[in-house]
């Protein structure tokens, strides 16, 4: 019977996920040449708005991998862009420069943070899962702030910026911009993979309905848990970009603001969705920067505009943007 | 006839309520064993035990010979218990083939690949495709979960249960809300079904049950009050008075 030409048994998903892989290509392709247009764009300024923009993307788009696909609401996940922040300060600070070393120890820490904090929370659901990640992460934050010999509350000014082989990678510029693109083309790439796998399938499946999938052989938690791992620690990436870009560290990363600005970028970019997350953050964060030099109630404006997108688009900014038939 | 699957001294309170008081069944290769009783006579909660869903207070459960009773739900099914639900549970946001395909990947593979597209894997689309169409959902692979039926939904319950290849399957009420027509369909679909696998099926539907069960338990309060061929039960007087009363004639 394996014998039987097996026809393409699931055409219906092929034109619709063309139309997002090249959707995305065009939003990363756009910001490929945006230090050529920055001079006419308004310069440095823009250019390290839109590397800010990048690194809350990539921030989002692992928020997505548990928030999206998995249905897990976290309300701490700014705590790995805290983590991935401090581990890159700190290493600098005691004079370890390479910047493969650093992002070897910022995975590592991340993912062990979220490997035990997740272990905890994922034994609960629901509005529990939300209020222990924040748990934790005001936590994180109240030690940060206590951190005296790495600058306490003030945090810490980095003189410093990660090497690689004597190039200077990460620092403010163009080196940044684009080790930045290219660590968000990486991460938008594999966690969509990851999210089409089979295990983004049983991920995806919990999500509707983790009884059935238990009842079919699989470790629920085992699975989610494996989705928050590998989530804190794409976070953690954005905290040493952040890091970098910023040239300073503070224990306000790891604010439930900012857990909370992340949520609404990855809902409003389109949860779930390949691209959701990417123009959720690029938006998000270059139209409060519009904004707020128009007028200072820009989140007058921002609030209901937020409300707008959401009611008016199915799926978000992603949603706008995809195939009609897709839909139907 | 050999038992398959053994469930000894099982029982559960919840509260007061004793839901199910020791009891004690076999599943034999090769056979559809019927478990029936009135509403609230603890059927669902019996499948919901042996599968692990809820925690038994005592009793002992073996499958093949492999005492299952400590084991969490997921490693019994990993174990071959596989089951349907009274209420649909599927996956709306899946296309039944997708459905199907998730269930196969279980017992194929597992779960835990991480880069190559699961849609795009044809062994378990095959599989999964030929699960549907031997259960009579085929031209219906595409269809969204959320999109199909409630007979539709019935059907697909089925096919995700079977394609893992299970050692037992516990279906509690297959037949709920299908039509005259659909039912007549899927007697003959688990009839030839139960040579694959032994069913261990609870029913309403009494010309369903007593047309292909080979025995039938029944289950009242908790317990297990008649057991034998469906000629004993339909002549036993306590089955009788309990739940069949003058709908077997
Ligand atoms: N989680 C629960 N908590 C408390 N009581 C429960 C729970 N689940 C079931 N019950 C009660 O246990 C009894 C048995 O329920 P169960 O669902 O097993 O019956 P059933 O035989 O499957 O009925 P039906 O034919 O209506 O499906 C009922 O009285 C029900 O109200
Ligand atoms: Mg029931």
């Amino acid at each position: 019977m394996s014998e039987l030409p097996v026809p393409d048994l699931a055409p219906v998903n092929r034109g619709p996920l063309d139309r997002s892989l090249m959707i995305g290509l065009i939003v990363l392709g756009l910001l490929a040449i945006m230090p050529l247009l920055s001079p006419i764009l308004g310069g440095d300024y823009m250019l390290s708005l839109v590397i800010k923009a990048m690194i809350f993307a990539i921030a989002a788009i692992s928020l997505d991998l548990v928030l999206g696909y998995g249905g897990m609401v976290s309300f701490g996940h700014a705590v790995f862009l805290g983590i991935g922040a401090y581990v890159t300060g700190i290493a600098l600070q005691e004079g370890v420069y390479g910047a493969f070393p650093i992002l070897a120890l910022v995975l590592l820490i991340s993912g062990a943070f979220a490997l035990i904090t997740g272990a905890i929370s994922l034994r609960t659901t629901g509005v529990y899962f939300i209020m222990i990640t924040l748990a934790f992460a005001q936590m994180v934050y109240f030690s940060l702030t206590s951190l005296s010999y790495y600058g306490g509350d003030d945090g810490l000014t980095l003189w410093d910026t990660p090497e690689v082989f004597g190039m200077y990678l990460f620092q403010t510029g163009s080196g940044l911009f684009y080790s930045t693109l290219v660590l968000l083309a990486l991460i938008w790439f594999f966690v969509w993979r990851l999210a089409m796998s089979r295990f983004g399938r049983v991920l995806r499946a919990a999500k509707q309905n983790p009884t059935r999938v238990g009842s079919l052989g699989y470790n629920v938690f085992v699975y989610r848990l494996i989705a928050y791992v590998i989530s804190g620690m794409l976070a953690g990436v954005a905290g040493f970009l952040l890091a970098c870009q910023a040239e300073f560290i503070s224990p306000s990363t790891t604010s439930w603001q900012i857990s909370g600005h992340l949520i609404i970028m990855v809902v409003l970019g389109g949860l779930a969705t390949r691209n959701g997350p990417l123009l959720g953050a690029l938006f998000v964060v270059l139209i409060e920067e519009i904004l707020s030099q128009i007028t200072h109630d820009w989140r007058l404006i921002f609030g209901p505009l937020l409300v707008l997108i959401v009611l008016f688009s199915k799926g978000g900014l992603a949603g706008l943007l995809k195939n009609k038939r897709a839909t139907g | 006839m050999s038992a398959v699957l053994t469930v000894e001294g099982l029982s559960k309170s919840f509260g007061s309520l004793k839901v199910t008081r020791d009891v004690t069944l076999e599943l034999h290769t090769g056979e559809c064993h019927a478990l029936i009783g009135p509403n609230g006579a603890g059927k669902t909660t019996l499948i919901n035990l042996i599968t692990g869903i809820l925690p038994a207070e005592s009793g002992r459960i073996t499958l093949n010979g492999r005492d299952l009773s400590d084991l969490p739900m997921h490693q019994r099914a990993a174990a071959g218990l596989g089951r349907t639900f009274q209420i649909t549970s599927i996956f709306p946001d899946f296309s039944a083939l997708e459905n199907v395909a998730l269930a196969a990947q279980s017992s194929d593979g597992g779960g835990m690949g991480i880069w190559r597209i699961a849609a795009s894997d044809s062994g378990l689309n095959a599989k999964a495709a030929d699960a549907l169409d031997m259960i009579g959902l085929g031209a219906r692979k595409d269809a969204r979960g959320a999109d199909m039926s409630h007979g539709e939904h019935r059907l697909l319950e089925l096919a995700m249960a079977v394609v893992t290849n299970p050692d037992a399957l516990l279906l509690d009420e297959p037949m709920a809300g299908l039509g005259r027509a659909e039912s007549e369909e899927l007697v003959d679909t688990l009839r030839s079904l139960k040579a694959q696998v032994p069913l261990l099926m609870v029913e309403h539907d009494m010309e369903a049950v007593f047309s292909m069960a080979d025995r039938i338990s029944v289950l009242e309060s908790g317990q297990i009050i008649a057991a034998g061929t469906p000629e004993q039960v339909r002549s036993d007087p306590q089955a009788r008075a309990a739940y069949l009363g003058e709908e077997a004639v």
